[in-house]
């Protein structure tokens, strides 16, 4: 019996040390694989995080369009120059739209993948959810597209963002709907994210300082989630009656929206749509003529004069067959900060690039919407927002049309909405 | 757990693998095996508590989530809202999910089988809709972030993952123990014995609904600190990831996969199946899906062939080595 | 504001209609075969996204998906049954939960791998026009979805009550162990059951797509709304399902008007955990089952 003893214990001493060999074999794997993945000097990696599936994609696509057009292009035209001609590679990593997932994608993007920069997310909510990764890891966020002030303001030093954050805008297009429209009541109609729920505080705020005079009736959230059901909100703005109604909405809400207060027979005077769903292409082919006069602030449209922006409008024109959305030019606009640092940098180690960063200073002749500096949170000083109108073009198709500030008005605005009715007429 | 004549000798084993562990973030500088590693330990924790109401004491449930998303919650808010340092949330935490456990089991055990799972399933959901509607206490479908403000412990935030690896094992062992130990009491034995015949135990006097909740009670205590240790590693949470039917799931399944009502059964099957699923995702970012189907898959196999889970071809295993 | 209340309640109605048609198939699983069918939204989710695809590729109209959907869903109820489920049947109750948990991942992988986590719409030729009722307008396409969803209802109620078939099947939900001693075979009852069901709700899931959403992870929704409906219907009453999905519909429908849409699923819910502590039998409850 001792011998069986015995015979058993090698055995199990075998198996332990088979395993322990499998294990250690297991970890120098690891760690020989993830430490190959420095990035070599013809290269440049950009982490690169946005929708791209999931409930937002459709959305986003716009902006990712032209993402993918602006790298093309820019290794077409001979790459990061500072650094011979090194590719500038865009690595991919797919939110589906979650901040989690993006706080997910981004570690693995900085600890495995090794980028430079990363360039995202799009949302707002993502985009908060990530900061603070960046800031952690010391690799510089460029913000792309995300439109909420809450991300700059956090005090992180890793954030850039060139494109127009919430209060400005919000001031250009409140001045617009005080000066223009004159309500005397208004509401505001919310996406529950980080970026309709900022949009809500920042309007409310700019009401109680500037128009205290202006009644506030209606000021409410409501879910994005599918299946979208906007039935109690439409029928709340039929009963507040506001004269003029704001929207913050991403696409699939804005239609879900416009076409429940045809349904409820809910009519207001005004509406303006703060960006994003209602500069969307599908918002028009969807919802058609209900469209119709409805004011859109957005971060830029493609009926702007600058001659920088032409070119890019144009040559998303050109491959896609539409015109780019104002998430797309603004997207154009963080991109160009992106490569102007990275040229400057002339380097791959985050922390030269973020020194470019802070040190940018673009000029108006060169800036693709707006000149380029940053403050200290991170915010670009010069950018401001324009306000469009949904009105008929000469053929009779509807689009939109920058009609503030004035300056840069191809139109002039026509105020109330049709009912309903007249509408929906065929001229 | 392994057989083995000689109890000292196992005993070592443990501890030598214990050293390993404890010594590995400082050789190893890979950031990916770290957090594969803070990973497995989460799931370990979470999986062993799952294994005290669904594997000894047979009462599946689907809903463990609720005290995961209250341990995660409760820390955070507090620690942004009322200044309450982090580790007393911690502490907060687990007596809310304490009371709400026993709360939930005595109004939900008496139900059983199907009925039982999905009534947790619902109370989940319930949770998660309070947590989305209340916008105003919990920042609702935004969710919260968790700022870094440099590296502290009293913050719970930390640059490098080395402290977090060291905070989930520490957990994890004390998951394994809280199991072990009870697998070796009459709280155990009164367990099994609900899980056989309940209506045997309660014409034997045992206590089966008070027995029962003290399974759920640990398990919810249990999850409440794998809540609070997710949210202070990846910095957010949402009603979706906290109340989710994705932890819910994962944690019966692991155990399950494993082997539910034994003490290695779920690290056993963590350790195999977690680091897969993850790499997958890591580096699989283009067959998003595959690992579901890879999950799904080996569950359905494992109740047909292996319904003992994993454990019991470990068993059979040594069993033959010592023949 | 009565004009409105009018309008919500028809609306609710409408949906619940479809609700029934939509879980009448998991009160039949349950009742005969015992199984707790956890990929029963999945398949839905599978005929959902059928749809999508004859839309997409062929433009086809909803009701020549239907068409095309029936015999392809009851020939995969078969296949399922015969293959899947079958290899289940006698295992523990809770075993053969997990292993349809087990199927419900698999199903989602499967969708989410080849369509992508994308949201997708189905479209209904008739969304666009609008009836007039109660002060609002309501699409068309709830109208008639609800009119079909009701005959298929009737029709299946119909073929349970006179057809030889229906008529075993009826006998082995009451009572297994003395249909099987008067010869009825009960593996055939077993396969034509679960395809039946299946059928039933694929068909439920395509007029029901209009007005919700197509995603990968619509399945685990349909479920849990189904189990719901059953729940409070009382399983394996086909009545029972009618009764609940008009209840859950209606509630659905006011909650979302008096309070939000977020409200609407926690009203569900918060009356299936009364049902289920309070009257686990559910309504029309006829099985005395745990």
């Amino acid at each position: 019996m001792v011998k069986y003893e015995q015979k058993g214990e090698t055995k199990i001493q075998a198996l332990i040390i088979v395993i322990v060999v499998i294990i250690a074999a297991g970890v120098a794997g690891f760690w020989y694989m993830t430490s190959m993945q420095k990035p070599k000097v013809e290269e440049v990696k950009v982490g690169v995080v946005m929708p791209l599936s999931g409930p937002v994609a459709e959305y986003a696509l716009h902006s990712r369009r032209m993402v993918e057009m602006l790298f093309e292009e820019y290794n077409a035209k001979g790459g990061v120059k500072s650094l011979g001609g090194a590719k500038l590679v865009p690595v991919w990593a797919d939110d589906k739209g979650n901040p989690s997932t993006a706080v997910s994608e981004v570690e693995r993007l900085i600890t495995v993948e090794k980028v430079s920069v990363i360039f995202g997310a799009f949302t707002s909510g993502s985009t908060l959810a990530i900061a603070p990764i960046c800031e952690k890891y010391g690799v510089p966020l460029v913000v792309m597209t995300a439109f909420s002030e809450k991300i700059t303001r956090q005090g992180y030093k890793y954030v850039f963002r060139s494109h127009v954050t919430t209060t400005p805008y919000i001031n250009s297009m409140m001045d617009f709907i005080i000066k223009k429209l004159k309500p005397k009541t208004i509401a505001h109609v919310y996406e529950d994210s980080v970026w309709g729920s900022t949009n809500a505080e920042i309007t409310k705020k700019w009401l109680e300082n500037n128009a205290p005079d202006v009644e506030i009736v209606l000021w409410e959230g409501y879910s994005r989630k599918p299946p979208i059901d906007l039935t109690a909100l439409v029928l709340k703005i039929k009963e507040a009656k506001p004269d003029v109604l704001i929207c913050s909405s991403y696409l699939q809400d804005a239609i879900v929206l416009m076409k429940t207060m045809y349904e409820l027979d809910c009519y207001v005077p005004n509406i303006v749509a703060i960006g994003a769903g209602f500069t969307d292409p599908k918002f028009i082919q969807e919802v058609d003529k209900l469209a119709s006069g409805v004011f859109v602030a957005c971060y830029a449209n493609y009926d702007n004069p600058r001659v920088n922006a032409q070119e890019v409008i144009k040559a998303f024109y050109n491959k896609y067959g539409y015109w780019p959305t104002g998430d797309a030019l603004a997207t154009a606009q963080d991109f160009q900060v992106l490569v102007d640092a990275i040229e400057r940098a002339a380097s791959t180690d985050p922390k030269d690039i973020y020194e470019a960063l802070k040190n940018t200073n673009i000029p108006e002749e060169e800036g693709v919407l707006y000149p380029v500096k940053f403050d200290e949170n991170g915010d670009n000083v010069y950018a401001f927002s324009y306000v469009t109108q949904i009105q008929k073009n000469d053929k009779g198709e509807l689009e939109w049309f920058t009609v503030w500030p004035e300056d840069y008005a191809t139109r002039s605005i026509i105020t109330p909405l049709l009912p309903y009715e007249d509408r929906l007429k065929d001229p | 757990m392994i057989p083995s004549k000689n109890l000292a000798e196992n005993k070592l084993l443990l501890l030598l693998t214990f050293v390993i562990l404890v010594v590995l973030p400082f050789i190893a500088q890979s950031p990916l095996l770290l957090h594969l590693a803070i990973l497995v330990y989460l799931y370990i924790i979470i999986s062993e508590a799952w294994n005290l109401i669904g594997g000894y004491a047979g009462q599946v449930s689907l809903g463990n989530a609720v005290f995961f998303g209250v341990g995660a919650y409760t820390a955070v808010l507090l620690y942004l809202n009322l200044n309450i340092n982090l580790w007393v949330g911690l502490i907060i935490g687990i007596i809310f999910s304490a009371v709400l456990s026993a709360v939930i089991g005595y109004i939900c055990f008496r139900l059983h089988g199907v009925f039982f799972a999905f009534a947790t399933l619902a109370v989940a959901e319930v949770f998660k809709l309070l947590f989305i509607i209340r916008k105003d206490i919990t920042q609702g479908p935004m969710g919260v972030v968790l700022p870094y403000k440099g590296d502290s412990i009293l913050d719970v935030s930390f640059a490098s993952k080395t402290p977090y690896y060291l905070l989930t094992l520490a957990f994890s062992v004390l998951a394994i123990l809280t199991v072990s130990y009870v697998s070796k009491s009459k709280l155990g034995y009164y367990l099994l014995a609900v899980r056989e015949d309940e209506v045997a135990a309660r014409s034997v006097g045992i206590n089966t609904v008070l027995v029962k909740i003290i399974a759920f009670t640990l398990s919810a205590i249990l999850n409440s600190i794998a809540g609070f240790l997710y949210v202070t590693y990846i910095r957010y949470i949402d009603p979706y990831v906290a109340f989710g039917l994705d932890i819910s799931l994962i944690q019966a399944l692991l155990t399950i996969m494993g082997g539910a009502g034994t003490v290695w059964g779920p690290v056993l099957g963590t350790v195999i199946l977690i680091p897969l699923l993850e790499l997958f995702r890591v580096y699989f970012v283009k067959f998003s899906g595959i690992n579901y189907m890879l999950h799904g898959a080996l569950l359905m196999i494992i109740i047909l062939l292996m319904p003992q889970g994993a454990i019991s071809i470990v068993r059979r295993l040594i069993k033959w080595l010592k023949s | 504001m009565d004009g409105f209340l009018i309008q919500i309640l028809l609306r609710g109605v409408l949906v619940g209609g479809m609700y029934a048609l939509l879980s009448v198939g998991l009160t039949l699983i349950f009742g005969v075969l015992e199984i707790p069918h956890f990929a029963y939204g999945d398949v839905m989710m599978l005929a959902m996204y059928t749809c999508y695809w004859l839309q997409v590729f062929t433009g086809a109209s909803l009701f020549l998906s239907i068409i095309i959907v029936f015999p392809l869903y009851l020939a995969l109820g078969f296949i399922l049954q015969k293959f899947v489920v079958n290899k289940i049947m006698d295992k523990p109750e809770l075993s053969k939960m997990l292993f349809m948990v087990g199927f419900s991942l698999f199903l989602q992988g499967l969708a989410l791998f080849v369509w992508t986590a994308d949201t997708r719409f189905v479209k209904s030729e008739l969304q666009n026009i609008y009836v007039d009722i109660g002060g609002g307008k309501i699409s068309l396409t709830y109208i008639v979805n609800f009119v079909m969803a009701m005959l298929f209802f009737a029709g299946f109620y119909l073929w349970l009550q006179k057809t030889f078939m229906g008529k075993a099947i009826r006998a082995s939900a009451q009572n297994k162990d003395l249909a099987l001693v008067t010869g009825i075979n009960i593996h055939k009852i077993f396969l034509v059951s679960f395809g039946i069901a299946t059928v039933m709700s694929a068909v439920g899931a395509v007029l029901f797509a209009p007005i919700y959403y197509v995603g990968p992870f619509v399945g685990l929704e349909l479920t849990l709304k189904s189990f719901m409906i059953v729940v409070l219907g009382g399983l394996g009453s086909i009545e029972g399902a009618l009764l609940g999905g008009l209840i859950i519909g209606v509630v659905e429908a006011l909650s979302s008007y008096l309070l939000s849409s977020e409200v609407k699923d926690l009203s569900a819910l918060i009356i299936f955990l009364l049902v289920l502590l309070f009257k686990p039998k559910g309504l029309l409850g006829k099985e005395v089952r745990e």
